[in-house]
């Protein structure tokens, strides 16, 4: 990948991914670094980024491994994995939607990650097993209690909305 | 589910929309850094010095087609052309050895690269050879010729009491090398010697014939 051409990949995908990173983490600062510096590394390693099939997924994976990895650094911390996390000060637009950011933030990363790959990418259940590198029936475990999980919230942002 | 999938595309949506990219240059600029030093880390044989105060720049260019240039020779075996450069300032000596065959698509394959030389400032400061290959053969760009992606290289070496350092890269450095730059015939690649945060010191520039 040439100049040119990561130029142009980075212009189109930037903000897309960061969309994706917010999805997974819950946190838009959080999103925003992780993917810059996936990005900052794809360029380091750009004949790596040549050879695999598709260069938004490795930037992809890259950010969330940054990310999770931040958690870990700063864990007890584990500031987006553990369950309870604090209000977004810029979370979205309206009190629906904060309150399902809230809802999904409160999802084991890992769950949530799935549950990102599935519904929002569209990735299927092998698709998302390869992305994270773990056995399909993992996957279809952590989307079941993803969906488990959030569903009461679903269901409370749809009563909010229809009362 | 489709209410989640709703939900996750709004909220995606909103995370897009409040995206602040870096300038792609910036981007660029830290990835070239982050390789430097991934590569500088990786290939150190060691070294100490050459604290120059003032930058003195010496270049020499060898074009091995035409035959050996001041300090420079050239040579082809079986094995493939070998050129060495010589080039010396008031900051010491720089010898450049690459030996490279010719690749398919108008590429050339460097084998072995090294330096050795001697510096005449020993103390407080780091060196690093930075590979900047001038693309177009020293041509200006535009009348056809553009400039190749061109990152830069670091190397440590470690200049021992007496000032001299003699540095051998690493294959996997080489092919680092190779990866990043896509080498093709006919191109300039320039060497320099330099210290840590400052100006650069010697420089010698190789033309590498195909």
């Amino acid at each position: 990948m040439d100049r040119e051409e990561f130029t142009s990949f980075y212009t189109a995908t930037f903000p897309r991914l960061v969309g994706h990173l917010y999805a997974m983490t819950g946190d838009q600062a959080e999103a925003q670094d992780a993917v810059q510096e996936a990005f900052v590394r794809a360029w380091a390693h750009h004949g790596k980024l040549d050879g695999d099939g598709s260069p938004e997924s490795w930037i992809r994976v890259t950010a969330w491994r940054i990310a999770a990895s931040r958690w870990r650094r700063t864990r007890d911390g584990s500031r987006l994995l553990q369950l309870a996390a604090g209000p977004e000060s810029t979370a979205g637009p309206t009190p629906d939607r904060v309150a399902f950011v809230e809802a999904l933030r409160k999802v084991p990363a890992e769950q949530r990650r799935a549950l990102v790959l599935h519904h929002l990418l569209d990735l299927t259940v092998e698709q998302v097993a390869a992305e994270t590198g773990v056995p399909t029936g993992t996957v279809k475990a952590r989307l079941a209690r993803g969906r488990a999980a959030l569903a009461p919230h679903l269901r409370e942002v749809t009563s909010s909305v229809t009362s | 589910m489709s209410d989640l999938t709703d939900e996750l595309l709004h909220m995606a949506a909103d995370g897009a929309d409040r995206a602040r990219p870096l300038a792609v240059a910036e981007v660029m600029r830290r990835g070239n850094r982050r390789r430097a030093r991934a590569i500088g880390q990786r290939s150190l044989t060691g070294l100490s010095v050459l604290g120059v105060g003032a930058a003195v720049v010496a270049t020499g260019v060898l074009h091995p087609a035409h035959g050996p240039a001041g300090n420079a020779a050239a040579g082809t075996s079986a094995h493939g052309t070998t050129v060495t450069e010589t080039t010396q300032s008031s900051a010491g000596t720089l010898t450049v050895k690459v030996t490279y065959r010719d690749a398919a698509r108008d590429k050339i394959k460097p084998l072995s690269i090294s330096f050795a030389g001697k510096s005449k400032v020993t103390r407080h400061a780091s060196v690093v050879f930075s590979f900047e290959p001038t693309f177009c053969g020293g041509q200006p760009e535009g009348s056809g010729c553009t400039s190749a992606w061109v990152p830069e290289f670091v190397i440590t070496a470690r200049v021992n009491k007496a000032g001299g350092f003699a540095v051998s890269l690493s294959r996997r450095t080489i092919a680092d090398i190779i990866r990043a730059n896509r080498l093709r015939g006919d191109q300039v690649m320039t060497v320099s010697l330099a210290k840590v945060n400052s100006a650069t010191v010697i420089t010698a520039g190789l033309v590498l014939n195909r």
